[in-house]
């Protein structure tokens, strides 16, 4: 009996582990300006969730179509890392936090996807596929997500 | 019946008059923009172009660099959309200048194909470092690029704003990355 109470509380420990490291940050409204073709930059723009019960540090972004990604403030102040506690959210928006692509290594073109991969401290990555938005002609509060 | 004839053909009159004035009479330049601006030189897939060279014109005026993702492409947005709310005629009296700050990286050609996605009626200039030290001192902006940088991958500090001249050259306003089309055009519209 003993030792089936200790494989049950076992298996327990197991799956709530587990889950609490399946459980990843939720990403909604993930896209790319469009930039102009001239341009080997260009910014990303998402919305995150942690709706996990742990604590979540994301370290860096990567993206197989850059050299490299960066996460800005809105005065261009590089942020070295994104915290987010259960339940916390965080925006990247236009004029805003954003996410730059910098050394593009092919023109983006509309309508095609641009992968960004988030490197989170606990090792977990996470793939997105942003849709790439031509704003030419977009009002600035439709701009706002 | 008489006396409301009257009241309606006064009041007509005085809608008609205040039209005019407006038209006429354009709005006081804030004090603090008096001493903001002047005139300088830098140079575009054309040739060198002076500020001077667009008297007759309103100039929506942009400082930043081609290498800019976010705010750079938000801030002529809304000044190519601004210019395209315009009438026809409105338009030809109108002209964006986008001058970088970034003179390693942009050269004049690459800013015309940076400018010309955005709108054809945006000019894009650059000049020496020596020549946008003076321009930010005499238009009253900070900015820093880096002189000596160790990647290619490097930003530019700049400011935001959207400095509005009235066909004189003087600075009449100073809008913001808030600023949507529809504010410009309206700030536009009263200096025709």
């Amino acid at each position: 009996m003993v030792v089936k109470q200790g494989i049950f509380l076992l298996w327990m420990i197991m799956m709530m582990s587990s889950e609490l490291q399946a459980c990843e940050v939720t990403v909604q409204h993930a896209w790319l300006r469009l930039p102009p073709p001239v341009s080997d930059t260009a910014a990303a723009y998402m919305q995150l969730n942690n709706h996990c019960q742990t604590t979540k540090q994301l370290k860096s972004i990567s993206s197989p179509q850059a050299s490299m990604v960066m996460m800005h403030h809105v005065k261009m102040k590089m942020m070295q890392s994104l915290v987010l506690k259960p339940q916390d959210g965080f925006t990247f928006q236009p004029k805003a936090n954003h996410v730059m692509l910098m050394g593009l290594k092919a023109p983006i073109h509309k309508d095609t996807k641009v992968t960004l991969i988030l490197h989170w401290q606990d090792g977990h990555q996470q793939t997105l596929q942003l849709e790439v938005k031509d704003m030419r002609g977009e009002s600035m509060q439709g701009m706002n997500m | 019946m008489r006396t409301l004839m009257w009241i309606g053909v006064f009041s007509l009159f005085l809608f008609l008059f205040g039209m005019f004035t407006m038209k006429v009479h354009k709005p006081e330049i804030p004090s603090y923009l008096k001493t903001t601006g002047g005139d300088f030189q830098l140079e575009s897939s054309q040739g060198t172009i002076k500020l001077s060279d667009f008297h007759g014109h309103i100039v929506l005026l942009y400082f930043g660099y081609s290498h800019c993702p976010d705010i750079c492409p938000a801030t002529l947005n809304v000044m190519a959309s601004a210019i395209r709310l315009l009438q026809k005629d409105e338009q030809n009296d109108v002209d964006g200048l986008f001058v970088s700050l970034d003179p390693a990286r942009d050269s004049p050609d690459k800013l015309k194909a940076y400018t010309a996605f955005f709108s054809p009626k945006i000019i894009g200039v650059t000049g020496k470092r020596e020549q946008l030290d003076a321009i930010a001192q005499q238009w009253r902006f900070t900015y820093v690029t880096p002189q000596h940088p160790k990647t290619t991958f490097y930003v530019v500090q700049h400011p935001n704003f959207l400095y509005v001249l009235n066909k004189e050259g003087h600075v009449v306003a100073l809008l913001d990355e808030k600023s949507t089309p529809e504010d410009v055009a309206k700030v536009v519209r009263l200096w025709l």
